[in-house]
């Protein structure tokens, strides 16, 4: 069992009247790579901000740590985020910049700096001011920063935005570094859900401020997945049929009236007649498949009515 | 706290506004010493005629140059890291929002007050050293005397500078508020003075008495003022308010209102 480095209860955020996390309930679990998705403003950076003190849920609570979201100032040190946008001081160099968070940090080895910004590829425009920077150096500017202190939970929100395809190609690569090489746990927000797919392990589906859905990616692979849906009038009979007379056992049946099968390459004429000749009355046999933009679209429909 | 410090001073250093802020402190002294006079801002009545006192006392007088100076210390500290929302990395990372604005206080003050106090104890040690026959400084003990019953009003302002730094959070307003504010205080005594009934009132003329140029000259010179004691009372009973009050609605505000 892993250790849970997140965990909320409930946790509700409001801004006057308007409500940006509602009832959220969440676990991250150490070595997680957490992928929370969702719209602009669904609740993702908000959610962030609790977790990194910057600000307070109105309603709920939150573990971090094993430390209640009262002593979460304990375990600040073990926690590196960058939210929102990268900010830092324009008229100072990257290096700088750096530097002067590591004397805040109390960080009393300065080399780390040095690490740090080879490890996201600013080496050579270290001594560059921040102004001149591009979109891409500033975001790997901030998961520098981020990551200084070497800590055990990293908090990135929307890291790839603004990054081109080949700055989203590295970033991707120190995601898995981080998580791989340093065991740090990661929880990183996107609204590009083919880019988080390809980094995250685990999601959080959030949209209008609730959690709509929090699933491992094998289950989110096996909800996308290419299917046979299988519509008949007695499923538990049908299982039956499939698994005996046809050696499937790849299915999930989705409700009283649906079955998924999820082999390839089914004899489809074959399943049909059989069911039939069982005295099964099958309404409609078809394939299946949606992509992980169709997948969230269902989901916030669904939660939508 | 250290980190804090250690961070800041590391910073300081990396900004132009420091160096621009050292250089026009010392370019006053300077003038002031090479030329045997004493000049500054003052706002108010001035110094009445035959009132005449050794420089260094005369320089303590138009200490409300002071008012302008320590503007920017607080701008660069607090007003620097609101800036495009760069605070939120230290306090997502390094110290809660309660502890950063206790922090820059504290740092915002000692860095102004470390500032009057060498400024003043350089103006005095070079008048020493330029002028030490021809037109001599008086008594140490009498100019520290004086310098330290400035010091309230000093921690005074800076306390409100903290203030309104953290309640505007905008370089250009922060600026635009408190540069005009001794100006605009001018203003509504000189329109109130115009005014037949009020023009003799007692609250306009203690408006005009506590004015802040006419404090720092009535705390140098003292012999400006009757009942001196009376007067210097008020005046800290004056500063304890303004510093408590400041620091408490700095406080309460930053740390109620949600960072952008």
């Amino acid at each position: 069992m892993r250790d849970v480095v997140i965990k909320t209860h409930n946790l509700t955020k409001k801004y006057g009247s308007f409500t940006a996390l509602e009832n959220a309930n969440m676990t991250v679990y150490q070595g997680d790579i957490y992928g929370l998705i969702g719209r602009n403003g669904a609740g993702k950076t908000t959610a962030m901000k609790i977790f990194t003190g910057l600000t307070e849920a109105s309603e709920g609570d939150f573990e971090i740590f094993g430390k209640s979201s009262k002593e979460a100032g304990s375990v600040r040190r073990r926690v590196g985020c960058l939210i929102e946008n990268p900010a830092f001081f324009e008229n100072m160099t990257g290096y700088q910049n750096l530097r002067y968070y590591c004397y805040q940090k109390g960080i009393a080895d300065l080399s780390r700096i040095d690490e740090v910004l080879d490890f996201v590829n600013l080496e050579n425009a270290k001594n560059k001011k921040f102004k001149t920077y591009s979109l891409g150096m500033k975001q790997r500017l901030g998961i520098a920063f981020a990551i200084m202190d070497n800590p055990d939970l990293v908090v990135l929100d929307e890291p790839i935005n603004g990054l081109d395809p080949i700055g989203i190609a590295e970033l991707r690569e120190t995601f898995h570094m981080l998580s791989r090489e340093r065991g740090m746990t990661l929880m990183i927000s996107s609204h590009i859900l083919s880019e988080l797919y390809a980094v995250a392990n685990r999601f959080l589906i959030i949209d209008n401020g609730r959690v709509l859905k929090e699933l491992t990616k094998e289950e989110l692979d096996h909800e996308c997945s290419r299917a046979t849906v299988l519509r008949v009038n007695d499923p538990k009979r049908a299982t039956v049929i499939l698994e005996q007379a046809h050696q499937i056992k790849n299915f999930k049946v989705i409700d009283d009236a649906e079955i998924r099968i999820y082999d390839e390459g089914l004899n489809t004429a074959g399943i049909n007649r059989s069911l039939v000749e069982s005295g099964l009355e099958v309404a409609s046999i078809y394939e299946t498949g949606i992509s992980l933009e169709e997948y969230f679209k269902k989901i916030v429909e669904e939660e939508g009515r | 706290m250290i980190n804090m410090i250690r961070a800041e001073r590391y910073r300081l250093t990396k900004t132009k506004g420091f160096y621009i802020f050292w250089i026009l402190i010392l370019t006053l002294i300077a003038v002031d010493v090479l030329t045997n006079s004493v000049g500054g801002i003052g706002l108010g009545m001035g110094i009445p005629e035959g009132v005449t006192y050794s420089k260094d006392i005369m320089f303590l007088s138009t200490n409300m140059n002071f008012y302008f100076f320590l503007l920017m210390p607080v701008f660069s500290i607090v007003i620097g890291e609101f800036t495009n929302n760069i605070v939120k990395n230290t306090i997502s990372s390094a110290v809660n929002k309660s502890r950063y604005f206790v922090y820059k206080y504290i740092i915002c003050m000692v860095y102004g007050v470390l500032v009057f106090l060498f400024s003043n104890f350089l103006f005095y040690g070079l008048r020493t050293l330029f002028h030490p026959a021809n037109d001599p400084n008086g008594a140490f003990d009498v100019f520290v005397s004086r310098m330290m019953s400035q010091l309230p009003l000093i921690i005074t302002l800076l306390s409100v500078f903290i203030m309104v730094a953290f309640l505007l959070r905008k370089g250009a307003a922060y600026n635009s508020a408190l540069m005009l504010t001794p100006f605009l205080f001018m203003l509504v005594v000189g329109i109130l003075g115009e005014i037949p009934g009020v023009k003799d009132s007692s609250l306009l003329l203690k408006l005009e008495k506590y004015e802040l140029s006419q404090t720092f000259m009535h705390l140098g010179i003292r012999d400006t003022i009757l009942d001196f004691s009376n007067f210097y009372r008020n005046v800290l009973i004056i500063c304890a308010v303004a510093t408590i009050g400041s620091f408490l609605i700095g406080y309460y505000t930053f740390k109620k209102r949600e960072l952008q």
